[in-house]
C-alpha cells in the first residue's frame, strides 16, 4: 500500500519509531528507595528539557510562543506536585511512571471540570506534561537523542514535536495519519525532506534498515541486493543532483537574455523562514495565513498575528511578501469557527466568502497585516475571489481598515498592492475586468485545475483526472499571463504547477513574472530559469493548445527541451 | 496573621499569566500564603492550587498571610491583585 507523498525524494536508512503515548497503568514497583531517586531525577531532566524547548521556541517562534514551557516548568515544581507523587509510590507502591501519570490524571480531570474555557483548555497543557514526564521515565524512544541520520516514523506528529527534532538528522519522514495540509507534512516540503503521511499502520521497529521511496509513496523493508543498487542508483543520481544544483543557488534569478522572474517560497509560518534563506528565495509568493488560525483553540487576536507577521516581514528584509488572506473551509477545519458542514465544502462556503461575511472577524486580520506592511515590501492578495465586485468589496474592508488605522494614528504602508489570486475559472475568464482593478495576480494552479475539471483531487476515484497540462486549464493560464503582459499587470504562480520543471519553461516564455514554490524546488526551477530566453515559440504554444488531453501536452514539452 | 479580602480585576480571571505572576512574587516571601475563595482554599505559592480555584473576574477572595514578613508581603501582593498583575 502507498501513502500520500508530501515531498518526493529517496531516504534510505534505519527506522527511528516514535511511540504515541499509551497508558501505564497500575505498574507497581518493589524497590520504594530506588523509586523515589528515579523520580527526583526525573524531575531535573524534566525541567531541562523544558528550558530546551522554551529557547528553541524563543528564536524560531518568539518570546509569546516560549512563555508556554515557562508555564510547564512552574507546574512541575509546584509545591504540591511532589509531594503528592511520592506519598502515591509510598502508600500505593507504584513505579514513578506510573504515580506521576496517576497524579496528573487527577490534575487534569480537575482542570477539566471547571466551569471555564480558558480552564478546561489548561487540561491539554497538563497532558503534554504527563505525556512528556511518562515517556521520559519509561525510557521511550524521542526525539532529542537522535545521533544519526533516521528514517522516522510515526502514528503523527504535532507542531511541538516537529520543534523537538533535529532536522538535520531526519532524511525522511513517515506518519501513519495525517494530511497533506498538516503542518508537518508542509514543513517536511519546505526542507526538501522525503515524507509520506496517511500510509496507515506500519509494524516496523526502531533499528530496521528501510528504503522511502517518496516518489512512489512507498515504504520498503523487505528488498533484495538488486532493489537495493537500483535505489542506491536513484539516491547517488539525486544528491549529485543536489550537489549540482548548488552552483546556482547564489545566482540572480536571471533569463539569458536578462529578464528577471522572481524564484520565491510557499511558507506557512515563521517555521519555514530557515528554508528560505537555505535555497535563496527572492520573496515569498504565497504565505498561507489560514495556519495561523489552524491547531489553536480560538482565534488569535489582532496583536497575536501583528507579532508573527512583525517577525516574518522583518526576516525577509525587504523582499516581497504576499499575505494571502485566510483561506479556510474546503480542507482547512477550523473547529472553532464552527462553520457549517456542507455537501460540497470546496464550492461552499470557504476563504473570502466567509470573510465578507464576517467582517470584524476578517478586520482583525487586515489591521495586523497592515501593521506589518511598515517593515518592509508586503502585498496583501484575496483568495477564491469570483467577480469584480466582490474583489471590490473586499478591497473596501482594506480601505476603511487603514482610514481606522490612520485615525488611531498607527503607521501602515499606504501604497501596500492588493491582487487577487486566480483559481475560480470564472475570475480566468474575466481577466480584463479584473486588470482594470488590481494591482497584481497570483495563479492558483491547484484550485483552477481542480475547478476548471471538475474534479476533485483528493478522492481516489477521479484523482486521476486531475492533471494543470490539461489544454483547458493551460489556455486559462495563458489568457491570464497575456492579458496581464498586455495591462501591464504583474502575474505570478502559486500553486504546485510553478515548481514543476516541465511546467517552468512554458510560463517563462508566456511572460509570468514569480514563480512561487516550496523552498527546496527553488534551486531547480533557477538551473532551468538561468539557461534558457524569453522568447516565445509561438508554434509550441499552438501545438498545446490544440493538444487533446494532459498526457499529449507532456509529451511535446518532453520532446521540445 | 494578616487577612484582606480583595476583589479580581482581570477581564479574563486569574488565568496562568497572571497566576503565574501572583506565584512567583508569593515565592518570593517566607511565610505562608493562602487565598480562599467559596469554601476552596489554595496555597498561593502553588500554580495548580490557585489555577484551580478558577477565579474570575469580580470573584471575592480572601488573602491570608502569616510569617516573619507578612506586612511586606500583603502589601506587595495587594497591590498585584489591585493592578490587574501588569494586563490591561
Amino acid at each position: 500500500m502507498a501513502g500520500i507523498i508530501v515531498s518526493s525524494g529517496i531516504a534510505m536508512g534505519k527506522v527511528k519509531r516514535i511511540e504515541a503515548y499509551g497508558p501505564v497503568g497500575l505498574e507497581k514497583t518493589q524497590d520504594i528507595d530506588q523509586a523515589l531517586l528515579t523520580l527526583e531525577k526525573s524531575l531535573t531532566t524534566m525541567d531541562h528539557k523544558l528550558i530546551n524547548l522554551q529557547e528553541k521556541t524563543k528564536k524560531l517562534l518568539g518570546e509569546k510562543e516560549a512563555q508556554i514551557f515557562e508555564a510547564h516548568r512552574m507546574i512541575i515544581k509546584d509545591p504540591t506536585l511532589m509531594p503528592q507523587i511520592i506519598d502515591i509510590i509510598k502508600k500505593e507502591h507504584l513505579s514513578p511512571g506510573a504515580a506521576v501519570e496517576k497524579v496528573l490524571t487527577d490534575m487534569e480531570l480537575m482542570f477539566k471540570h471547571l466551569d471555564s474555557d480558558y480552564m478546561k483548555e489548561r487540561a491539554l497543557d497538563i497532558f503534554d506534561i504527563k505525556k512528556r514526564w511518562v515517556s521520559l521515565l519509561r525510557g521511550n524512544d524521542s526525539f532529542e537523542n537522535l545521533s544519526e541520520p533516521v528514517i522516522l516514523i510515526a502514528e503523527e506528529l504535532t507542531p511541538s514535536d516537529t520543534l523537538e527534532m533535529d532536522l538535520e538528522l531526519v532524511s525522511g519522514l513517515v506518519m501513519e495519519k495525517g494530511g497533506k495540509t498538516s503542518h508537518t507534512a508542509i514543513l517536511a516540503q519546505s526542507m526538501g525532506i522525503p515524507a509520506i503521511v496517511g500510509y496507515g499502520p506500519i509494524s516496523l521497529e526502531s533499528g530496521v534498515d528501510v528504503i522511502l521511496d517518496g516518489d512512489q509513496g512507498l515504504l520498503i523493508d523487505d528488498y533484495d541486493q538488486e532493489t537495493l543498487s537500483d535505489y542506491q542508483k536513484k539516491l547517488d543520481l539525486y544528491l549529485s543532483e543536489k550537489e549540482m544544483l548548488k552552483k546556482y543557488l547564489a545566482r540572480p534569478s536571471q533569463t539569458l537574455d536578462g529578464k528577471y522572474i522572481e524564484l520565491a517560497g510557499n511558507i506557512a509560518g515563521i517555521q519555514d523562514l530557515e528554508a528560505l534563506k537555505t535555497y535563496h528565495a527572492d520573496g515569498v509568493g504565497l504565505f498561507r495565513t489560514e495556519f495561523i488560525y489552524m491547531n489553536r483553540s480560538k482565534a488569535p487576536t489582532e496583536d497575536d498575528q501583528y507579532d508573527i507577521y512583525k517577525k516574518i516581514v522583518l526576516a525577509m528584509d525587504q523582499k516581497p511578501i504576499i499575505f494571502r488572506s485566510m483561506d479556510i473551509g474546503g480542507d482547512k477545519e477550523v473547529p472553532y469557527l464552527d462553520m457549517p458542514k456542507e455537501h460540497n465544502p470546496f464550492l461552499g462556503y470557504r476563504a473570502i466568502r466567509y470573510c465578507l461575511d464576517h467582517v470584524d472577524f476578517f478586520k482583525a486580520q487586515i489591521n495586523a497585516i497592515l501593521r506589518a506592511s511598515v517593515y518592509g515590501k508586503v502585498k496583501l492578495m484575496f483568495p477564491m475571489i469570483g467577480s469584480v465586485s466582490q474583489f471590490i468589496e473586499a478591497k473596501k474592508v482594506v480601505l476603511k481598515c487603514m482610514e481606522d488605522l490612520k485615525s488611531k494614528g498607527q503607521a501602515f504602508d499606504a501604497s501596500m498592492e492588493i491582487g487577487i489570486m486566480i483559481e475560480i475559472p470564472s475570475a480566468a475568464i474575466q481577466v480584463k475586468a479584473f486588470a482594470k482593478h488590481v494591482d497584481f495576480f497570483s495563479i492558483g494552479t491547484n484550485d483552477l485545475t481542480q475547478y476548471t475539471l471538475a474534479t476533485d483531487r483528493q478522492s481516489e476515484y477521479v484523482s486521476g483526472l486531475y492533471d494543470y497540462f490539461d489544454p483547458a486549464v493551460l489556455s486559462l493560464i495563458h489568457q491570464v499571463i497575456k492579458v496581464s503582459n498586455e495591462t501591464n499587470t504583474w502575474v505570478g504562480m502559486c500553486g504546485s504547477a510553478a515548481g514543476d520543471p516541465l511546467m517552468i519553461p512554458l510560463l517563462i516564455k508566456w511572460g509570468i513574472d514569480e514563480m512561487s514554490m516550496s523552498p527546496s524546488q527553488i534551486p531547480k526551477a533557477k538551473s532551468i530559469l538561468c539557461e534558457m530566453d524569453t522568447r516565445e515559440d509561438k508554434n509550441l504554444t499552438l501545438e498545446i493548445l490544440s493538444a487533446e488531453d494532459g498526457t499529449m501536452v507532456r509529451k511535446i514539452l518532453e520532446n521540445y527541451k | 496573621m494578616l487577612k484582606e479580602n480583595i476583589t479580581i480585576k482581570n477581564e479574563t480571571g486569574l488565568h496562568a499569566r497572571p497566576a503565574s505572576v501572583l506565584v512567583q512574587a508569593a515565592t518570593e516571601f517566607l511565610s505562608e500564603i493562602w487565598i480562599d475563595h467559596e469554601n476552596k482554599r489554595a496555597n498561593g505559592k502553588s500554580i495548580i492550587n490557585v489555577l484551580s480555584l478558577g477565579l474570575r473576574k469580580d470573584h471575592v477572595i480572601t488573602l491570608s498571610i502569616e510569617g516573619v514578613d507578612e506586612g511586606d508581603a500583603m502589601k506587595h501582593l495587594k497591590t498585584l491583585f489591585e493592578t490587574g498583575f501588569g494586563e490591561d
